[in-house]
């Protein structure tokens, strides 16, 4: 009766943290992260506005680069981790095929590494250019984390197991 | 922990609550309370940004004299909001330009809000927006009144809209036979000193006359009477002739834009009243220049008009007998009833003549009619200054009387009369009952002597002045009141 527990325990730990960065994403994408000042203009932008941008501007690639890696796939990792945690729901064949989905997707879900390159644009352009950051900020490294947390408490044992 | 396990008797059946135990754990872990933080800080961020984003509107423009994205808007030299993108119209008529206001300049997108692209202008009178000559073009706007309706769609306008005249100011139309070089804005002038502008300058609605919109400043809008007269000073007069050339022409401003010069005559008809209308003649005739009206205006006026004494008309009945036959005589002028019951006003007011036949005389004020007995004559000053010398006769009388004054006659404060008249001359005001009658006469018009001051012939004062209280326009005392003896105009105590 305690392995089956200890495996319960890291599901309500996974559902919780996952449940709680998709509460955070929407915030994170959707608010201004960047707000920048040049010579008296001041200019603020949001992930997802940022991409439409580059859509308008014709840069296709990159906006599509950006948007896969940057939104459509942690959203999805963040979900299949929800959707493996609800147990009762699920048969055992679908569970492990959604894990290993989750496990390729993780690796390219860069949401982190996003956060790294606004860090080096805050250090290297600090000095031409005013800019603080948004709201979004917030939401963003609190999904980032919460994300981190669901994955780490995510127990692949789990499956296995029989509910 | 539900179920028993090991039971003696055989189980009873009984409800039990079940529940999953699956689901229960799952819930059972705190980071749950984690979760809900971040969903309490998600939209407490929405909340924050919307606070913080101020709202979007459009304004559509016929023309976009070079506007780009992220240029300002701006009231009162600080931006309030920014250009996000301009696009054509679906017409290909226009431009429609949307802004983003700035948080606190929310307000600002209500109905009745003016905005026009700023552009460098160079007009006579002044340089506008020469700021935008080098620099971005930028849109300004004309701010709602407080508790207008909301609104996010605009139409701007094509160029700075006219100046709207300050609250309190005369606006009075003139009515000219041609142009003749009057710009908008121009200023009217009254003994070349500026005292209102040109608003607008446009045909009239039956293309007849040239009208000119004028708006007078508040403070001189009393200079402004029924007869009052305007002509044109435009651009330069040259003459040439035997004395040589001159030149005439007042100001650059008014020489390149021109100016309308007016004049009210010595005997001020009353102040006019907005959209009044006059006539713009082409030139003065002569005797409109030598007109010396003495009017009250400005500042002057505004802090005394609320408090100028009221003086009603007194008069004074007698019979005389002459030839044989009682005439009827009268003597009138005026009076300023006190608050301590008394009246001021000239002594000769108060005395019949000595060819009165007795029992004959009566005052009549207010209504009332007095006879002898019914009034007590009591003199202002005191003792001491009577029976100095035999000229200082006292001029003002004060008498009281038994009889009940009306109620609705105003009353001067008992304290606010001089005891006799300043030592030194100063701008005075002869009060009237008719407010647009009072006249000011400046300290320079008037010459001290031994027993009162008198009035330079110059002032003119009618006639029926004689008689009316004189307010100082320093303290706003009653320092004495005017006596018009053959041709002399004096202020006598």
């Amino acid at each position: 009766m305690d392995i089956p527990r200890n495996h319960e325990r890291s599901q309500g730990r996974t559902a919780a943290a996952a449940i709680a960065a998709v509460l955070l994403f929407p915030a994170a994408v959707l608010l201004p992260i960047l707000e920048v000042e040049q010579l008296g203009h001041h200019h603020q932008s949001s992930i997802l506005g940022g991409i439409l941008e580059l859509f308008r501007n014709g840069n296709y690639f990159i906006a599509i680069v950006i948007l896969v890696f940057s939104i459509v796939l942690p959203l999805a990792k963040i979900l299949a981790l929800i959707e493996l945690s609800w147990l009762c729901s699920l048969q055992q064949r679908h569970r492990a095929w959604t894990y290993r989905l989750m496990e390729q997707i993780g690796k390219w879900s860069m949401m982190d590494v996003m956060l790294l390159a606004f860090l080096v644009m805050l250090i290297k352009l600090s000095g031409l250019v005013q800019f603080h950051f948004g709201p979004a900020v917030i939401a963003f490294v609190l999904c980032v984390t919460m994300s981190m947390i669901a994955a780490i408490c995510f127990d692949p044992h789990a499956i296995w197991e029989s509910p | 922990m539900n179920e028993p396990e090991t039971s003696p008797e055989p189980p009873i059946p009984t409800a039990l609550l079940q529940t999953n135990p699956t689901i229960s754990r799952w819930f059972a872990s705190r980071l749950w309370l984690l979760t809900l933080v971040c969903g309490v800080i998600s939209l407490g961020l929405f909340w924050y940004s919307r606070q913080n984003t101020g709202s979007l509107i459009t304004i559509a423009f016929r023309e976009g004299h070079g506007l780009k994205p992220e240029d300002r808007l701006t009231y009162r030299g600080i931006e309030i909001g920014a250009v996000e993108k301009i696009e054509l119209n679906p017409n290909r008529d226009g431009i429609v330009v949307h802004v983003r206001l700035t948080p606190r300049a929310r307000s600002m997108a209500a109905e009745g809000a003016k905005f026009w692209i700023v552009r460098p202008m160079l007009s006579i009178d002044a340089i506008r927006g020469l700021d935008t000559l080098l620099g971005a073009k930028y849109i300004a706007i004309d701010p709602p009144s407080v508790e207008a309706r909301a609104q996010s769609h605009f139409v701007g306008l094509d160029s700075a809209p006219i100046i709207s005249p300050a609250d309190g100011s005369l606006e009075i139309s003139l009515d000219a036979k041609s142009r003749g070089g009057l710009e908008n804005g121009a200023p009217i002038l009254f003994r070349g000193f500026r005292i209102g502008n040109i608003v607008q300058v446009s045909l009239a609605m039956d293309a007849r006359t040239v009208r000119a919109r004028c708006a007078i400043d508040p403070e001189y809008r009393d200079i402004i009477r029924n007869n009052s007269k305007f002509w044109n000073r435009s651009g330069w007069r040259l003459e040439f002739g035997l004395s040589g050339l001159k030149l005439d022409a007042d100001t650059l401003a008014q020489m390149l834009s021109g100016g309308i010069e007016m004049a009210t005559p010595s005997e001020p008809a009353p102040s006019v009243s907005t959209g009044h209308r006059f006539f713009l003649y082409d030139k003065p005739e002569a005797d409109w220049l030598t007109w010396q009206p003495s009017m009250v205006h400005g500042q002057t006026l505004s802090r005394l008009a609320s408090n100028m004494p009221q003086p009603i008309r007194i008069a004074l009945r007698w019979q005389e007998r002459s030839f044989g036959f009682r005439t009827n005589q009268q003597r009138s002028s005026w009076c300023l009833p006190l608050s301590d019951g008394s009246i001021l006003c000239l002594s000769e007011q108060t005395t019949a003549p000595k060819s009165a036949l007795a029992d004959s005389t009566q005052i009549e004020f207010a209504g009332v009619s007095l006879s002898p007995s019914q009034f007590q004559v009591s003199n202002t000053t005191s003792e001491a200054s009577q029976d100095s010398s035999v000229e200082s006769v006292e001029k003002v009388g004060r008498f009281t009387t038994s009889e009940p004054i009306p109620v609705d006659v105003l009353r001067w404060p008992a304290d606010r009369v001089a005891a006799k008249l300043p030592d030194t001359v100063c701008d005075v005001l002869i009060a009237h009952a008719d407010a647009s009658s009072v006249v000011a006469i400046d300290a320079g018009r008037l010459k001290k002597t031994s027993i009162d001051w008198e009035i330079d012939e110059q002032v003119l004062v009618d006639r029926d002045y004689h008689g009316l209280p004189v307010v100082s326009a320093d303290s706003s005392e009653v320092i004495g009141f005017i006596d018009i003896h053959k041709g002399k105009k004096r202020i006598v105590r």
